[in-house]
């Protein structure tokens, strides 16, 4: 046992301490009451931060694909392409996290404004977060489908400067213009400090820090694997 | 004095309106019971196993992935940067 964490850098120990820290801390530590959201409040710690991992991870993506578009080095376009792919991956489960957390807190019966999911479906964080996922598996399927390996690192680079430059207006800008259902609305949600209490936010910057190290690993693991690939194909032909 | 005795009442109702305010805000329904029985633990040790089988597999793939990596290293197939063709060689 003792030697199977050999070999596993630090960063990767911290993640996964700071991921054990938050499942018990996260559990067993004390929240505000809130009459709407009781003990659904600990979804704090893993909803929102599927969110800010795939934040994270779609900045370290898109900074891999402008340094391609500079120095012309593949590898940067295939660093670029996996972290944008475990980004989606995240934003995924943050969707797949926010519909259970969803049914349980806004759709009661008393909320006149949950009259049916005809409310829901005209959420605008809902509907921009969808808009900003599927411009990143447009991303992924024009890339990879184009066969030539420089054009495909070229084309798929700028697109992913697109691809991120549509998450300000569809995830930042223009869920705070709509009425909506969606807490943190009216400023940086989760980071504002009146929005947010001070016994959770003990839990919450870990559990942050946490997931996106886990994201990082993963990405890193596909990159590896990609360069080998790579590797692989150079020799045989 | 009737003066008197609307004012007692009307404080009266208005202390036992605050009072029930302040029952309904404490009322707000948590888990105390699963933290009082202990069974919260159950649901760490759950979360717990789920998140040591997943490290462990990303553990375990990590330690493949550097077993890979030497191997392609020591036959000497390697070749230094995956943009062996890039563009460098067009300009």
């Amino acid at each position: 046992m003792g030697n199977y964490f050999s070999g596993i850098s630090w960063w990767k120990k911290l993640g996964i301490g700071l991921l054990v820290y938050t499942f018990i801390a996260g559990i067993l530590l004390k929240v505000p009451r809130l009459p709407q959201l009781q003990e659904t409040i600990r979804n704090l710690y893993f909803h929102v931060c599927m969110w800010f991992a795939m934040m994270i991870l779609f900045i370290i993506s898109v900074v891999y694909a402008v340094r391609y578009l500079r120095n012309n080095k593949l590898k940067y376009d295939i660093y670029s392409r996996q972290f944008a792919v475990v980004g989606i991956f995240f934003g995924v489960l943050g969707y797949a996290t926010g519909i259970v957390w969803m049914s349980y807190t806004w759709a009661d019966p008393s909320n006149a404004s949950f009259v049916s999911y005809g409310a829901v479906l005209r959420e605008p964080k809902l509907i921009g977060t969808a808009i900003a996922l599927l411009i990143y598996a447009a991303y992924l399927v024009l890339r990879d489908s184009i066969p030539d390996m420089d054009k495909k690192a070229r084309i798929g680079s700028v697109f992913n400067v697109f691809a991120f430059a549509f998450l300000f207006p569809t995830i930042w800008i223009l869920p705070r213009m709509l009425p909506s259902l969606h807490p943190g609305r009216e400023g940086n949600p989760a980071l504002n400090t009146n929005d947010i209490d001070g016994r959770m936010r003990l839990v919450f910057y870990p559990a942050i820090i946490g997931w996106t190290i886990v994201g990082i690993w993963i990405a890193t693991l596909k990159i590896r694997l990609k360069m080998l690939e790579e590797k692989k194909l150079v020799i045989k032909s | 004095m009737k003066k008197k005795i609307y004012l007692t009442i009307g404080l009266a109702f208005s202390l036992l309106q605050m009072q029930a305010q302040q029952a309904v805000v404490q009322k707000t329904e948590m888990a105390d019971l699963m933290r009082d029985n202990g069974k919260i633990y159950v649901v760490i040790a759950v979360m717990l196993t789920i998140l040591a089988g997943l490290i462990g597999y990303l553990i375990r793939l990590d330690r493949k992935m550097v077993k890979l990596e030497k191997e392609v290293v020591y036959t000497g197939a390697s070749i230094p940067e995956a943009s062996g063709r890039g563009r460098e060689s067009e300009n």
